[in-house]
């Protein structure tokens, strides 16, 4: 590949995709700054340093055509199906779940990575799979899910599987899959839901559900968290409380440390900066996901379609579960925010994903 | 293809769709609910601190400290400040009064874990505490800090103190005017918003919401503490020699209905009040009854004269000293026969005493009985005062009325028998018991209660009389007498009543009350000793309870300067003598 060759590509990077990408890159380091200032550990500048390495996999991938994706789909899926497995013997146990692996250099989670390849396996089997069966492809999909899926299940990490489900939905209904049988998945799903809850979750499970339907239920124990996130963000108003503000129910530690600058950095930024702050973002986040499925649908081939649709599901499911939480609208999962919440691997996996959908506009028609 | 681009906009739709729930959201929480939300935020870092009010203090009359406040200091421990708790224990430990290792023992958990506030000591002297920050800052020390606080002190230490009361660790009056006058006293705490940072340190820039306590009140009694001081002598010296059960005397204005004086045996130290025992802690002035013996007669007589069933002129037979009455025979001490009312009280006679109840209808004499004050509570603001048990004329049997003739089948407590006594000296009004004179900077004296007039007046002067003859050579109390004034008065001896009714042998309790000067009564006193061991022969109220009498009034007359009556009479003749030139 040339430095000509190259150039041309930048130029044909999807610009407000770049722009928005890089944008919340920034905003993730001044939040997570936000968060965690008056702790001793500097989260922020080890967030910069995971960003150092995850910009040159950002363009490594969007500068290759994305039909890699053919040959490395089933290797990555599996690859990672491997490391869950590992998870279950070496995984290193953060907040009672074995979710993740160490590295050495950092922990990486490996149900993350499974989700990224399960996107692709999807995309490559649903695209070259038009003519089969739909019930067929439907069960080949469910079957490809269940495997990482149980694995992330016992680890226990209830938020880890339930991002597959809204992917998969997704992926089926651009993929063309008629919507009778659609219609009969979720109502599958919905039979599935209750016994999932009596017989499939763990009790502090059951207790997040329960609390997230009514969170004054129980507001010193599992509700504790919710209310305190609630309060941070309610008590902002509309100008927020400013940065490094007195005073904050961050800085007075009633939100949980451990977690703050992950799975509640949203609350944080909430609080800091109110409503006008917590309103710019949703757009942004909005934009980001909008350009992303005109991408999907300006993709020259079923694979890059479907590829598309599944990377933004996988990001929208993500914003959805994690922005929700914070604000009540969806139970505690602990999902982290795309992008702006601490976290290594995580940013890995959604750089490699958006420049995968950067490499399907760059490469959507012969335009270099 | 077209299909699926399709498709894909129903995603859009709902990706836009899941956005905009959000939007709505933020506006519900950060918008609608700010109020709600902002308000619960602040509790998190604002904490309302207490600003205790000052008890008022107690007087006397005179202006006299009787209970009063001692500035004390808490000492409390920031375990984020401290870096050596050893060192700073072994500074600090010899001015709190505690074993160096006890206080490191409280000092290195508040270290360990950062606490900022940690009571280490209570009730610290004002000057240790202070010596204690001098040794820690020439140490170049810090961690400890003082809390403002204050104890209650009583400065005449058992004098007075059944009652001032006490007040408990918390502050609360438990018992006596500490108790009675405690919403007064204690006043209103103030409270002050602060703002503390992450560790739970005061911002002191803030100016939070600020309500300033309401100090107490102080309550000026109408005890008077010289009188106490001469009171409580003389109780003391009974109660030392006399080895009674118990003791206790009581000075009244006859005029006002304030108590000058009241004294208990035993007593308590109020500063120590977790040492007394309940014995100790009665004011038996209030809270026990008694049968009144002899004194009682007073009622009768002025009942029967003021009703007009006996005048001056009216001889009673008196048996010569043995009265068979329903079954019973009643003795007296000066055996006659026809004796006037006058010498009824004077030589004490029960059998006059009964037949002068006989001749009144039960009901009016049961009236007379309740008119002055008996079988009802007197109001006097103390805690646990009783009423006395006098038995309505449905619950008497035949002796009942001539028993209460002569004091016994009724049980007064000491506070009735007294303010019975001054309504004698008092024109025949029976006053209210006074003991608050004013409470507060600015109040003036509270309004005396309208007294109630019991008998006419002819009739209390004419029992007044009688019972100066009590206190002559020919009456049963000379030893009441005092040097230069005529005293009224009337000795009592009753048998005690046993746990189980019927009366205790060789058990008595004698009292003596009176007023003086006779003629324009100042003090009335009650002196009342309870089952002294001394022989039965010597142990009556002429004997016993009347010198103690004599004693106080005497002494009492110098304090307040009373004039004599001689001197008087020699004034008015002189100054009648300086008209007449």
């Amino acid at each position: 590949m040339n430095i000509l060759l190259l150039a041309r590509k930048f130029r044909a990077l999807n610009k407000p995709l770049l722009i928005v990408m890089l944008g919340l890159c920034l905003f993730g380091v001044y939040a997570i700054y936000s968060a965690t200032w008056m702790r001793d550990t500097p989260f922020w500048a080890s967030q910069i340093k995971w960003m150092l390495i995850c910009i040159p996999v950002f363009f490594l991938v969007a500068f290759n055509d994305y039909q890699w994706v053919r040959l490395g789909a089933l290797p990555v899926y599996l690859l990672s199906v491997v490391l869950l497995i590992l998870v279950f013997f070496i995984g290193v146990k953060v907040f009672g779940a074995r979710s993740w692996l160490n590295l050495g250099f950092g922990n990486f989670q490996p149900s993350q990575l499974a989700i990224f390849g399960g996107v692709m396996l999807f995309a490559l089997f649903l695209s070259d799979s038009e003519a089969m069966n739909p019930a067929l492809r439907i069960l080949i999909c469910l079957g490809i899910t269940a495997v990482p899926c149980v694995l992330i299940l016992i680890q226990p990490y209830l938020g880890g599987t339930l991002v597959w489900l809204p992917v998969l939905f997704a992926m089926f209904f651009v993929a063309g899959i008629k919507k009778r049988y659609l219609l009969v998945l979720v109502l599958m799903a919905l039979i599935a839901l209750p016994l999932m809850f009596f017989f499939g979750m763990k009790q502090y499970q059951k207790d997040r559900l329960t609390v997230f339907l009514d969170p004054s239920l129980d507001p010193q124990g599992a509700g504790w968290t919710i209310n305190q996130s609630l309060n941070a963000i309610g008590s902002a108003g509309f100008w927020g409380k400013g940065f490094k503000a007195p005073n904050t129910l961050n800085e007075l530690g009633y939100l949980p440390s451990t977690i703050v600058h992950t799975d509640f950095v949203y609350a944080v930024f909430g609080e800091q900066h109110g409503f006008l702050g917590a309103m710019i973002l949703i757009p942004t986040l909005a934009i980001l996901l909008l350009t992303g499925l005109y991408i999907a649908s300006r993709a020259q081939d079923q694979l890059g379609r479907l590829l598309g649709v599944g990377i933004v599901m996988l990001l929208f499911t993500h914003i959805f579960m994690n922005v929700g939480m914070t604000v009540a609208i969806t139970p505690i999962t602990g999902l982290p925010l795309p992008l702006v919440s601490y976290g290594g691997s995580f940013l890995l996996i959604t750089m490699a994903c958006l420049g995968l959908l950067q490499s399907i506009w760059i490469h959507r028609k012969l335009v270099y | 293809m077209k299909g699926t681009t399709g498709r894909i906009g129903v995603v859009c739709a709902l990706l836009v769709l899941v956005f905009t729930t959000f939007a709505w959201r933020l506006i519900h929480l950060q918008i609608l609910q700010y109020d709600y939300f902002s308000k619960l935020a602040a509790q998190k870092h604002l904490r309302c601190q207490p600003i205790p009010a000052k008890r008022g203090r107690i007087l006397d009359r005179n202006g006299e400290e009787l209970a009063v406040n001692i500035p004390v200091r808490t000492v409390t421990a920031d375990g984020t400040h401290i870096k050596d708790p050893a060192a700073l224990a072994a500074v600090a430990a010899p001015f709190l009064e505690m074993p160096v290792e006890e206080l490191a023992g409280k000092l290195s958990p508040a270290v360990k874990g950062k606490r900022p506030y940690v009571v280490i000591k209570k009730e610290v002297a004002e000057e240790k505490a202070q010596a204690m920050i001098a040794a820690m800052e020439k140490a170049r020390l810090r961690g400890l800090y003082l809390e403002e606080g204050s104890v209650r002190s009583y400065p005449n230490g058992e004098m007075l103190c059944h009652v001032l009361g006490f007040v408990d660790h918390s502050g609360h009056g438990i018992d006596g005017i500490e108790k009675s006058f405690d919403s007064e006293l204690r006043g209103q705490d103030g409270f002050r918003w602060i703002e503390h940072d992450r560790k739970g340190l005061e911002i002191v820039t803030y100016r939070g919401q600020e309500q300033l306590p309401e100090n107490g009140s102080d309550i000026r009694l109408t005890i008077d503490m010289g009188l106490q001081a001469i009171v409580e002598k003389e109780v003391d010296a009974a109660f030392r020699d006399l080895h009674p059960a118990g003791a206790a005397a009581i000075l009244v204005d006859p005029q006002t209905g304030e108590i000058l004086a009241m004294a208990n045996r035993p007593n308590f130290d109020p500063n120590k009040f977790n040492e007394a025992k309940p014995e100790e802690m009665r004011n038996r002035i209030i809270t026990d009854m008694y049968e009144p013996g002899s004194v009682f007669k007073i009622v009768v007589a002025s009942a029967a004269l003021n009703e007009g069933i006996v005048s001056d002129r009216t001889r009673i037979f008196c048996e010569n000293g043995l009265f068979s009455y329903g079954g019973k025979t009643v003795k007296d001490h000066h055996k006659a026969g026809d004796m006037s009312l006058a010498e009824i009280l004077q030589y004490s006679s029960n059998i006059g005493s009964a037949k002068m109840s006989l001749m009144m209808k039960d009901q009016k004499y049961y009236d007379y009985v309740r008119a002055f004050g008996f079988g009802e509570k007197t109001g006097i603001p103390l805690q646990g005062e009783i009423s006395g048990l006098v038995n309505p004329p449905r619950r008497w049997d035949m002796l009942t009325k001539t028993r209460m003739a002569f004091g016994q089948s009724v049980s007064v407590t000491p506070i009735q028998m007294i303010m019975a006594m001054s309504s004698v000296g008092n024109a025949g009004k029976l006053m209210k018991p006074r003991l608050v004179l004013s409470r507060g900077e600015g109040s003036t004296p509270s309004e005396t209660e309208a007294p109630r007039q019991i008998v006419r007046e002819e009739t209390s002067k004419f029992i007044a009389n009688a019972l100066q003859k009590v206190v002559s050579k020919e009456g049963t109390a000379p030893l009441a007498a005092i040097d230069g004034f005529t005293v009224a008065g009337k000795t009592g001896t009753a048998q005690k009543v046993g746990p189980h009714g019927g009366y205790l042998n060789d058990r008595y309790i004698v009292s003596f009350a009176g007023f003086f000067p006779a003629e324009h009564p100042r003090l009335t006193g009650l002196v009342i000793v309870d089952d002294a061991k001394i022989g039965a022969a010597a142990n009556y109220g002429g004997l016993v309870a009347a010198p103690i009498f004599a004693h106080i009034g005497g002494r009492a007359a110098r304090y307040l300067d009373i004039q004599q009556e001689n001197a008087v009479a020699q004034a008015n003749a002189s100054s009648n003598q300086a008209s007449n030139r």
